[in-house]
This record gives C-alpha cells, structure tokens and sequence, in this order.
C-alpha cells in the first residue's frame, strides 16, 4: 500500500483534496456506506395516507413489503405538512406494527374479572344477536295516540373524536337504519 | 347519484323529485365526473396555495366556510397579501382562489328584496349565508343560553375576584351538586386562600390525549416518559419544590404527584395588586402503558359552560406541596383535612 492510498484512506484528507470540502459526498463514503440503502427501497408499493394521531391531516406514506407495512414517512407532496411529521406521526410505524397493538378479539363476560380472547366471527355473532335482542326488546311502534314511532329506544351510540367523516357517516346510517335514535359523538361543536 | 346511475357533480343537481338520491347532501359531488375526488393527491408543490386538486372537502370542495368574507362589502379582497375570494364585475360573479361559499352571480351592492325568504333574503354584503340574516353576530338575541352579549366571567374556580361588574362567574354554567366533586372555594368565599395557584392543562408534541395511542409505543414513552407539574422558580422557593424532584398537586377532588418542572416559560401574573402562580400540567398520563403517571384530570371539578357543556379543565385553583403523595385512606384525609381549618360543612355545596 502507497502512502497515497493510505492517506486518501482518511476522509478528512479526502475531504480537503477533492471538491467537497463539508464532507456530505464523496469524501465521506466508504465501501459500508455505499452498500447501504434506505429502508424505504426495499417497498413493493408506497400508500399516501393521512396521520391517525391528531386533526392537522399531515401527509403519510406508507412503505408495503410484503403486505406489511415497513416504514411510514412523511409525505412531501402534502400541501398541509409538505414532508414532515411531529414525534407521534414519525412513530406510526409502532402504532400499527408494535406489540402493544391489540390485534385479537377481546372478550370480557359479565361479572369476568379477566379478558377471554374469541375468534372475530365468534364476536360478530356475539353482537349481532345482542343488537337483535335489544332492538326487538326496546321496539316502539306508535305512541299512545297511535302515532307512528318506529324506533329503538334500546340501542345508543357514543362515537370518538377521531373517527374519520366516512365511518361516522356509516355509523350514523347504520343506527338509524335499525331504528336508533340516541347517536351522539364526543367531538362537540 | 342521479336515477340512471350517474353521480351528481354537485348539491345543485340533486332533486326532491325521487330522479336523484344522496346519502348526505354536504358529499353531494365528492364522485363527480366518476372519479374518487377525495382520492386525488396532486402534490401541493403543483398547485395552488389553497391546493383544491388535495383530497376534497365538504361541501362542494370547499376548503374554507364563509369565505365572501375575505372580500369588502364592495366584493374587492380586504387584503390583497390574502386576496381568497373577490367579485369580477366583468364576469358578473364571483371567484377567487377557493370555490365561493356564497350565490355565485350575488352582486356586492344587492339589496334582498322586502319579504324575501331564506337564501333569497341575503344581501349581496352578507357573508354568513346560514345565519337568517346573513350577518356575523357579536349582539346574539338568540341560540346562547348566556346572551345576547359576550362578558368576562371568572372561572367556577378562582383565586380573585371579578373586577367587572359583581358576577363573579357564569350564571347558566351547570354544576353538579355531589360529594364526589366538590368544588374548591372561590375567591370571596370561606376556605378559597387553601388553593391559592391557579392550574391549567396542556398537552405535549410526543403524546396523544390519555395516552392510549403514545404511552403504549416504546418511542414516545421514551422521548416524554414521567408526568411532571409545570412551575415558576418563585413558585418552586415558595413551595420548597425541587426541580426533578416531586410535588403534590391538590384539589378538593384529589391530589395527585407529578415531577416538577421549573422553568420561566410560565409567567408569574400580576392580578388585583396581588402576585398569582400558575401550575401547568400535561393531562397524557394515566395508570396503563408502558410509562405510567397520575391523571391531571383527576383534579378537576365538573363545571360545565352552558351551551355546549364542556367541562372547565383549563382553569381551575389548586395547592402544591413538597414530596410524593399518600395512597388509599391518607390520600382521602389529605384532600378532605387540607387546609385542616376549612369548614367541613361547605364541602361538596354549589356555590354561585
């Protein structure tokens, strides 16, 4: 090995030879460095999505392998964010991927003190015959003067603030629908 | 979407004569033309400012509500810097960076006709079409339960006392009469020097209302990991607080512990001739997850505004004490005895 090629083995003096005096390019690569590739490349597909966490609607993308999802980053075309993300959107990837992300069926039965884990179509039977039981049991067909009523007095609904305009829309078809009438959310104003 | 299957391309086509139907009217064109247009993502950096061609908003694509507003009454921009919506008197209508929320070909200087009903008896100045009269109010003679005319009120819970008029608080806000939320004392009243700081809430960048979606992720938990009370150094060396070290948050509901947090971001007020600390706390913190902390919340009564009854949980007055707090049974002799010469018989009475 020459002394030149030792000493272009030091970045720094790369650095003050060629032409990138900040070291941000050339001078500061290395055979590791150029191997590496960012996590996003390795996407089959790229989703544009909006952050879950508050009500700015800052621009996500969200980087699928697999149909996984592997990365989520802040989206640049985003006229509301142009690119960035605050500490909780930059954690996302967590939210949807993390452990503590409940991804099963939890079931806790009247006066149970511990949580039972049932298979989804279980629960959605579950609920079902509930919803049934209550809107037959609480059915108001007319009122004592024999004006029509038809609605359910048994079934309520309480919606969060960060459900989105399509799901509340959903929600509020399907209640009425089956006859509810008390259909609040917590979102005031 | 009309009878033979194709979407409306707006709240203008729909028809009360059965050849259209609509879920909900404000949608009414957010499928014109058969595209998804709140699928659309062209980038901010290829349009305009106001950026209509991103997503779509309710209703007719409207980014913002009432925007003739941004206009005189003659039609031209208040501020050309802000130019958002104006009348083109050539064109006869009017136009602008968003889509007008007003009728479209409505003449700045157009008097409503005597007797006119709904839209038609608004005039060409005024901007707040859903309002009767088209006109922003500060006099409301109707809908508050509280008018006509907005006031300053002190909180439920105050250390001082109004220096308007002698109506020391809201007179229709709703309280609830119970020993489970009884209400410190408030200025002019027996015991209020025992919670001589006024508290209020705030939340943090890292976390997410009660923490459900950030104490859980190991990231966030750890960028923000400990419940901590906000304080001023003159409140720290009045109180012997220690930065880092604990306090004891108290109210008439509970006390809670928080590590303290001494920095001049929070301002010493001076109110009535007379000094008033203020406590900040972050309200993310609760008993689940995997950084755990006292709730703020917990020390707040329920006082309710009248006309949409939000709970007051941004102002309300409290004592701080040195050290962590008791549990279980001292906790509630810590709350009930403090001060121990506050009468017990005005424990848990509404107050006006």
């Amino acid at each position: 090995m020459t002394l030149r090629t030792l000493l272009n083995a030091w970045p720094v003096v790369r650095q003050a030879r060629g032409g990138d005096p900040l070291g941000r390019g050339a001078a500061v690569r290395s055979p590791r460095s150029a191997s590496l590739t960012a996590r996003t490349a390795e996407a089959d597909r790229v989703v544009q999505s909006v952050c879950p966490y508050c009500a700015v609607g800052c621009g996500q993308r969200v980087y699928v392998r697999d149909e996984r999802v592997i990365a989520v980053e802040g989206d640049p075309d985003s006229p509301i964010s142009k690119g960035k993300l605050c500490p909780k959107g930059s954690a996302t990837k967590q939210l949807v991927t993390g452990p503590s992300r409940v991804t099963r069926v939890r079931y806790r039965r009247p006066y149970g003190t511990r949580w039972e884990e049932l298979d989804l179509d279980t629960a959605m039977g579950m609920i079902a015959d509930r919803v049934v039981a209550a809107r037959e049991a609480s059915w108001q067909d007319r009122d004592g003067r024999g004006n029509p009523l038809r609605r359910c007095m048994g079934i309520a609904s309480l919606g969060g603030a960060t459900l989105d305009n399509e799901e509340n829309y959903l929600i509020k078809k399907l209640w009425t629908a089956l006859g509810a009438v008390q259909i609040e959310n917590q979102a005031r104003i | 979407m009309r009878a033979d299957g194709r979407p409306v391309s707006g709240i203008a086509d729909l028809r009360d004569d059965g050849s259209t139907s609509c879920g909900c009217w404000i949608y009414a064109g957010c499928y014109a033309d058969g595209v998804n247009q709140t699928r659309r993502r062209k980038p901010g950096a290829e349009q305009t400012w106001v950026a209509p061609e991103w997503g779509w908003a309710w209703p007719a694509n409207r980014r913002l509500l009432y925007n003739r507003a941004s206009a005189d009454p003659q039609g031209s921009p208040w501020s050309q810097r802000k130019a958002y919506v104006w009348w083109d008197a050539e064109a006869g209508r009017w136009t602008g960076q968003d889509v007008p929320d007003f009728p479209a070909t409505l003449a700045p200087g157009t008097e409503a006709e005597p007797g006119a009903q709904g839209v038609d008896a608004i005039g060409g100045g005024d901007p707040f079409i859903m309002q009767a009269d088209g006109k922003g109010w500060l006099y409301a003679p109707t809908g508050l339960v509280d008018g006509p005319l907005p006031t300053h009120y002190e909180p439920h819970e105050s250390p001082v006392a109004t220096p308007l008029d002698g109506q020391q608080a809201n007179p229709a806000r709703v309280l609830y009469d119970r020993k489970e939320n009884a209400y410190n004392p408030t200025a002019g009243e027996a015991g209020a020097e025992a919670y001589p700081y006024v508290m209020t809430t705030y939340r943090l960048t890292e976390h997410h209302t009660a923490g459900g979606m950030s104490r859980t992720l190991g990231h966030l938990a750890e960028l923000q990991p400990e419940m901590f009370c906000e304080v001023g150094p003159e409140l720290a060396a009045e109180r012997g607080l220690e930065h880092g070290g604990w306090a004891t948050i108290v109210s008439s509901r509970t006390a809670i512990e928080a590590r303290v947090l001494v920095t001049d971001r929070v301002p010493v007020l001076r109110v009535g001739g007379r000094t008033l600390h203020q406590v900040g706390l972050p309200y993310h913190w609760g008993s689940k997850g995997l950084v755990t902390g006292d709730a703020a919340n917990d020390l707040f009564g329920l006082a309710l505004d009248p006309n949409v009854n939000i709970q007051e949980v941004k102002a309300a007055t409290c004592d701080v004490l040195a050290g962590r707090r008791p549990h279980g049974e001292a906790l509630r002799a810590l709350v009930e005895r403090h001060p121990s010469n506050y009468p017990a018989h005005r424990r848990g009475t509404v107050t006006t």
